[in-house]
């Protein structure tokens, strides 16, 4: 018992470098930004009250719209201004100015949105909305942020656990969809999912496709094996140090692929990177910035 | 006396403990609702039950409201066919119009229809799932679209269309992936009188 709990203490407790941390802030601050970009359009549309769910009338109601930050500020000022203040904290975020206020602001901001209306929130918001969650525990601004600039007292290494929340759900996400698949379609195991995936109008970008004919069902059983390969050993193989830079890659280059391959997912793939980021080790994070002369 | 620092590790343990449940409790809800029923159905005092029922609900409700209740099952059945939805407005002159909403205009750039549009397939896949979620589209349609040419909306009308893609043991033969027969359904009409 004594050393099991050493065990979790040790795992848990201990203190880490957050280099790649920092590194994480910063990509999925660019997603977060981007996602902030493209949604302009749509503002007022998907997040007004007068919006898509027309919540001023007796209709649909989501169970938290009310609880949601977008329901509270609309009564004062217009919800455009929402998305000026989401896009400054993503932008403060991302560059590391008041770093911890930014994450709990960008928590509170998103899972308002899903609140608010969750017939537009999607796989990608739930994703963020966990990072960000953990995130607001940690602290993501040691290297390359302007808190460090302004504040150049050097801080305590902080505790690893939130970090290992999130390597926790990123692994269990990877075995959860991994067996999901090989239960619930037998294309998974037949090596046809990628086939329709990538050809069905909506999620895959068959329009790169027409050239290959039937020689895709071959292209298909390598994608749809080599899906269910990262998603079920990832977490095996990054749990042992001398595959676990491999297997950061490997899902890495997985990640990249969906982006090249399918629609609308991208936000999501953005995001999954950037968590992988934490899985490298401080070390190997501090070699690759000092080469690219980022980190000196 | 108390050892604070202690007392902070086993809260942030349970804190821990709490969100891995969560995870497992939101993903696998068959096998933990089966084993939470054989430990519940033993021969316990009914007041334990409901007190145990009760907070359970509690809890659950609060990891849905801090958005850690995600079930992560994407792309795990796949699509056999191609879908698309269409949203037509007819006006009292009855003429009819497809609706210049994202994904069904055709003057668009590939920034609009694959950035910008990025939320519109998950916002109708999950609208389509419930008659009241496009009754409050419908309302949504009929403010924004109120006048053609000055001529009043008289109501919206939801389409479906499906067209199989071709399965793998006739792809061989065939110059291209998908059939030919489109199918159409008309999901819902709602009209925009009284609005």
């Amino acid at each position: 018992m004594k050393t099991l709990f050493k065990i979790w203490n040790n795992f848990f407790f201990s203190k880490f470098d957050p280099v790649s941390a920092s590194i994480f802030r910063i990509l999925l601050g660019i997603t977060i930004s981007l996602m902030f970009i493209a949604e302009f359009p749509d503002w007022e549309r998907f997040y007004s009250s007068d919006g898509v769910l027309s919540l001023n009338e007796e209709l649909y109601k989501p169970p938290f719209y009310k609880q949601s930050i977008f329901f509270l500020f609309e009564k004062f000022l217009p919800v455009r201004y929402l998305w000026y203040l989401g896009f400054i904290f993503s932008i403060t975020f991302t560059i590391g100015l008041f770093t911890k206020f930014s994450t709990i602001f960008l928590y509170v901001f998103f899972i308002s949105k899903t609140h608010f209306n969750p017939l537009v929130g999607a796989g990608y918001d739930h994703l963020i909305v966990v990072l960000l969650f953990y995130s607001c525990f940690t602290s993501l601004n040691y290297y390359l942020s302007f808190d460090n600039i302004l504040n150049k007292k050097r801080k305590e290494f902080p505790l690893v656990w939130p970090i290992r929340l999130i390597q926790i759900s990123i692994m269990l996400i990877y075995i959860t969809t991994g067996l999901y698949k090989i239960v619930s379609d037998p294309a998974w195991l037949n090596g046809e999912a990628a086939y329709w995936t990538i050809v069905q109008n909506i999620w895959g970008r068959s329009n790169i496709f027409p050239l290959l004919g039937y020689k895709i069902l071959f292209f298909s059983k390598i994608a749809t094996y080599f899906t269910l390969l990262v998603e079920l050993l990832f977490p095996v193989f990054v749990c042992i140090p001398a595959t676990r830079l491999f297997a950061i890659l490997t899902a890495i280059f997985f990640h990249l692929m969906l982006i090249i391959f399918m629609n609308y997912v991208d936000f999501f793939q953005l995001s999954m990177i950037a968590a992988l980021l934490l899985f490298v080790p401080d070390y190997k994070m501090k070699y690759w910035l000092a080469r690219a002369r980022i980190l000196k | 006396m108390l050892d604070f620092s202690k007392l902070v590790k086993v809260l942030i343990s349970l804190f821990i403990l709490t969100n891995l449940s969560a995870f497992i409790y939101f993903n696998y809800p068959g096998k933990v609702t089966r084993l939470a029923n054989k430990i519940l159905n033993l021969p316990l005092k009914e007041e334990i039950v409901k007190n145990v029922k009760k907070p359970l609900k509690k809890i659950r409700t609060f990891l849905r409201f801090i958005g850690l209740s995600n079930r992560w099952n994407m792309f795990c059945n796949v699509n056999k066919s191609n879908y698309w939805f269409l949203i037509r407005a007819r006006y009292k002159n009855s003429k009819e119009i497809v609706l210049p909403l994202p994904l069904q205009t055709t003057n668009t750039t590939i920034l609009d229809r694959y950035f910008f549009s990025f939320r519109e397939p998950k916002f109708l896949i999950s609208l389509f799932k419930e008659s009241l979620r496009e009754k409050s589209y419908a309302h949504f349609l009929c403010r924004t679209y109120k006048t053609n040419e000055g001529v009043p909306i008289e109501k919206v009308i939801f389409e479906y269309y499906e067209r199989n893609i071709i399965n793998s043991k006739n792809l061989k033969k065939s110059s291209t992936y998908l059939e030919t027969l489109i199918t159409k359904e008309i999901l819902d009409t709602f009209s925009c009188n009284n609005l």
